[in-house]
């Protein structure tokens, strides 16, 4: 079976390589993005959709939520799972984000376990 | 850090298993060091030691029964189990509203609830996928013998870290107010559980009714055989006849407990009575 792709989109250096880190353990294998641009300029030169992308929201250029509704509003990642991964952690944030077609929400700081137990509920938990 | 002296750590032990039949391992004397740390602060300057003589020579019961549940184990999260969510869900939830379909009644336990999570997700589970309760008397009952548990279960109150585990964010959204850092739960969510203090190997209050399903999670495991099974007994006589034993995900029950499991497919093992 091949292994699982994921996406990391965070300004922050030190979080994508933690955040990597801890999704290698967890069976996949880790693309890195520093905003949603670069994201999306990630994914439209592969044709290899990821199933997974975690997505912080304050980030330069393009943040969370653009890459969400911009993710959302192209037919080819349907099946791509969005977790946002953030430390904005107001319910007004998370009403946001879900109604522009995130799948779950994960706030900052948080335990190996919790992303566990999020991967678990997109039904992506690998090992 | 102070480290237990052998006869105090074998007197925690003793006292762990009087009040509420925990037996502590051997080699375990460095968790009571890190769990019993902030009580010691507070009563003996932090020496542990110290801790555990005073409580052991008190003759009131309160410092012995803040040293228990300082020591007991309160790992909990919301939906813990999706195999049970499943199975609660597809199986024993609509079998059980057949059934109860001419009194409309619902009586759930969930018998070691610690801080709240469980009888809180099962409330959630009832309010998104039973709207038809709504008409029914339906009661949750969520018991724990610490206070300190109780007491945040009560308040429904959360923080980050036990709202990230297990908790899907779309019902975080709708069923949870946030206050400064942390997040209750709403109140007509909250009305729906009716917390009480039973320990189990005490008696039990005698208005409790017969439950159709009980929920005694990863609390068996740290009993002796024999208190495993006097209690089994006494949840087989708070069970209806056609209820449901839920047990931990990793938890198993001898032969001669009073019930049966029952495979149900895809959703699982529970236990029924029999």
């Amino acid at each position: 079976m091949a292994t699982p792709q994921a996406l990391v989109i965070d300004d922050s250096r030190a979080m994508r390589l933690i955040l990597g880190d801890l999704l290698n353990q967890l069976g996949y294998e880790t693309h890195e993005a520093g905003d949603g641009q670069q994201a999306i300029s990630l994914l439209e030169g592969d044709t290899n959709i990821p199933s997974l992308a975690l997505v912080d929201w304050n980030m330069p250029v393009m943040n969370g939520l653009d890459f969400i509704k911009a993710v959302r509003e192209q037919n080819c990642y349907t099946g791509m799972k969005l977790l946002v991964v953030t430390s904005e952690a107001e319910v007004g944030h998370m009403v946001e984000a879900l109604t522009a077609g995130a799948d779950e929400y994960l706030m900052k700081p948080f335990s190996s376990e919790a992303l566990a137990s999020k991967l678990e509920m997109l039904g992506l938990r690998h090992a | 850090m102070s480290e237990i002296h052998p006869e105090n750590y074998s007197h925690l032990r003793n006292l762990m298993c009087e009040c509420i039949a925990v037996h502590l391992p051997d080699d375990k004397a460095y968790l009571a060091e890190a769990r019993l740390h902030s009580l010691a602060r507070e009563y003996t300057q932090g020496d542990i030691n110290a801790l555990i003589e005073k409580a052991c020579s008190d003759t009131g019961d309160e410092l012995r029964c803040q040293l228990v549940e300082a020591m007991a184990i309160n790992e909990t999260y919301f939906f813990r189990d999706p195999i049970f969510n499943e199975s609660f869900i597809d199986h024993m939830l609509p079998n059980l509203m057949k059934r109860r379909r001419s009194d409309k009644t619902l009586r759930i336990w969930s018998a070691a609830c610690s801080t709240g999570q469980e009888p809180y997700s099962i409330a959630l589970l009832l309010e998104e996928h039973f709207p038809e309760l709504k008409d029914w008397d339906v009661q949750i009952i969520a018991s724990d013998f610490s206070r300190q548990s109780l007491s945040k279960a009560q308040s429904g109150r959360y923080g980050l870290t036990e709202m990230n585990r297990g908790l899907p964010a779309l019902l975080m959204a709708k069923h949870f107010e946030q206050i400064d850092l942390e997040w209750q739960v709403k109140p007509v969510i909250r009305e729906k559980v009716e917390f009480q203090r039973i320990n189990l190997i005490h008696d039990w209050p005698e208005a409790l009714p017969q439950f159709d399903i009980v929920l005694l999670r990863n609390v068996l495991l740290y009993f002796s055989m024999a208190d495993r099974m006097k209690v089994l007994h006494k949840v087989r006589s708070q069970c209806r006849d056609d209820g449901y034993l839920l047990l931990g995900a990793a938890e198993n029950l001898e032969i001669a407990s009073g019930f049966t499991p029952v495979q149900a497919g895809k959703c699982g093992r529970f236990y029924q009575p029999g």
